[in-house]
């Protein structure tokens, strides 16, 4: 594909949407302006010619286009949009000189009618446009809740402080029991699921909350490591070459994970410790067990 | 067998722990003698490994039968073959793999085997019914798995667990004479052990290649760490 035309592309529709904001008077964050053009890219439709052109891969918040990126960056350096930590704003000049005429949305108009339902979406201002972006298009289901429930809640103080262990551990095991499988994503898998043993004993032992600041780093790592694999499986043909680099920096990350999952162990090691704990396993679990670990076992 | 008070205990011991088969009855006897046991980090990192790849492989098995289940509409007749077709669809997926999920295809397979007989009739209800067994089979999975990883957290804490710096050199020659790369880092960890602490060791294994391998990983290891299956110490 003719990466060039897709920088070209890009460039126009970002200036448009930035026209459009300045127009309507609203000012959003640059990830918000990334999730709105992947969202005309969607609405447009997969038999669209632009939409190859508008190349994508989901990441750590969501779907990301680092051709946006760069195009975004690219007006911040000619000072079109002033600096801003958090929202961006089309500055008068550029305004002027943007508005004067889009060969893209000339050739296709369509694309005004989708912004104008997009940008007249209340949660465009809110975590919900987000969310909506995830519940619509995310390549699995359970990313949502992975993303929305367990990592946000390491990182938002109103979220842990309202937070229910046996609601969110309930969660964890959804997402566990969803986990594709895929080669590439197996030493993760093994790790997130030994978080979540982890998790369970001590809740079992009531010392969930307690245990909270120790938690949150390998739950934190799992999102992450989890969003490096995502963003192998779904993406644009644009990003072929980039997979090996991709797939270098994944391996680095599930051994990062796997080191802060081994520190968490460590430090939780002396929570479950009841020499007289003997289950009863009734013969359903006996022949499940059988049927797992004594097939494992046997020669 | 010379009398030997440190144990080393190799992951399969330690995995056994929960199963009440009477394949395993003679490791239970073998742990209510009294030695001294001892484990490494290599050897618990290993048994978490493996309980959770035993719970992927569950759970993704579950997986597929639900939706297996919902996304076709099976009729009653014939349901003993369309649970047949629900498995051998599954296995098809992993036929060009020589693991999955980490774990030798011929064990998986027998894994997988099993576990459809295990919810063979539980399988036919659901489809029967249409109803929600299989959630409630996959909470009682949930529950299983912690009750097994109690019990194996539990038991480990009674063992003295200790970790080294592994010497490359040695487990290159371990594996060498036949050794799987984690059983010869395991066997490293032994070894170490018993030069820390200068006394001879005993490593307690199932695993019949390590047995096999024995008799040159005795010299190899300077007569320090004898090799043997639990079963020895009943007999004596």
């Amino acid at each position: 594909m003719d990466k060039n035309k897709s920088y070209d592309i890009v460039n126009d529709l970002l200036k448009f949407v930035l026209c459009e904001l300045k127009e309507k008077n609203m000012s959003i964050s640059h990830f918000r302006i990334q999730k709105a053009i992947f969202k005309i890219k969607m609405e447009l439709g997969q038999d669209h010619p632009l939409f190859e052109y508008l190349p994508f891969y989901w990441y750590e918040h969501g779907p990301f286009s680092n051709v946006v990126s760069k195009q975004f960056r690219e007006l911040k350096n000619n000072n079109c949009i002033p600096y801003s930590l958090h929202t961006v704003f089309l500055d008068d000049e550029s305004f002027i000189e943007f508005s004067q005429g889009n060969n893209l949305i000339d050739e296709y108009p369509v694309i005004n009618s989708i912004s104008d339902r997009i940008f007249a979406d209340p949660n465009l201002f809110f975590n919900k446009f987000d969310e909506d972006i995830y519940l619509d298009y995310a390549p699995f289901h359970f990313m949502h809740p992975f993303k929305y429930v367990l990592y946000e809640t390491t990182r938002d103080d109103d979220l842990s402080s309202s937070l229910v262990p046996d609601n969110y551990l309930n969660v964890f095991y959804d997402c566990l029991s969803d986990l594709p499988y895929d080669n590439l994503l197996g030493d993760f898998s093994v790790s997130f699921s030994r978080l979540f043993s982890r998790l369970e004993l001590i809740n079992d032992e009531n010392q969930f909350l307690n245990n909270w600041a120790y938690i949150i780093p390998p739950v934190q790592l799992s999102w992450l490591t989890f969003a490096r694999w995502v963003r192998i499986y779904n993406h644009d043909t644009f990003y072929n070459e980039d997979v090996g680099s991709w797939k270098n920096e994944l391996e680095n990350h599930i051994k990062i994970l796997n080191s802060a999952v081994d520190k968490f162990e460590d430090k939780t090691e002396n929570i479950f410790n009841n020499s007289s704990y003997a289950p009863d396993y009734d013969s359903f679990e006996d022949k499940m067990l059988n049927a797992t670990f004594g097939n494992y076992l046997k020669d | 067998m010379i009398e030997i008070k440190h144990h080393f205990l190799d992951t399969n011991i330690i995995l056994t722990i929960p199963l009440r088969n009477d394949n395993y009855r003679d490791c239970a006897e073998y742990f209510k003698l009294d030695y001294e046991r001892h484990i490494s980090n290599h050897v618990e990192k290993e048994v978490f490994s493996v309980i959770e790849r035993l719970r992927l492989i569950s759970l993704d098995i579950f997986k597929h039968i639900k939706n297996y289940i919902i996304s076709k509409n099976i009729p009653l007749i014939k349901i003993d073959s369309h649970i047949h077709k629900i498995k051998t669809t599954y296995l098809n997926r992993f036929k060009d793999d020589d693991y999955v999920f980490g774990i030798e295809k011929d064990r998986f397979i027998d894994i997988v085997n099993d576990v459809f007989i295990t919810y063979s009739d539980e399988i036919k209800d659901t489809i029967v019914d249409n109803d929600v067994n299989l959630n409630l089979l996959s909470f009682k999975l949930r529950n299983l798995f912690k009750m097994y990883n109690k019990t194996i957290n539990n038991c480990m804490a009674n063992f003295d667990k200790f970790s080294f710096v592994n010497n490359q050199k040695l487990i290159n020659q371990l594996i060498d004479i036949g050794l799987h790369e984690s059983d010869a880092i395991i066997v490293d960890d032994c070894y170490n052990k018993s030069m820390n602490i200068n006394e001879k060791f005993v490593f307690i294994t199932y695993d019949n290649k390590i047995i096999e391998c024995s008799r040159e990983a005795f010299k190899l290891l300077n007569s320090n760490v004898h090799f043997s299956k639990p079963t020895v110490f009943l007999n004596n």
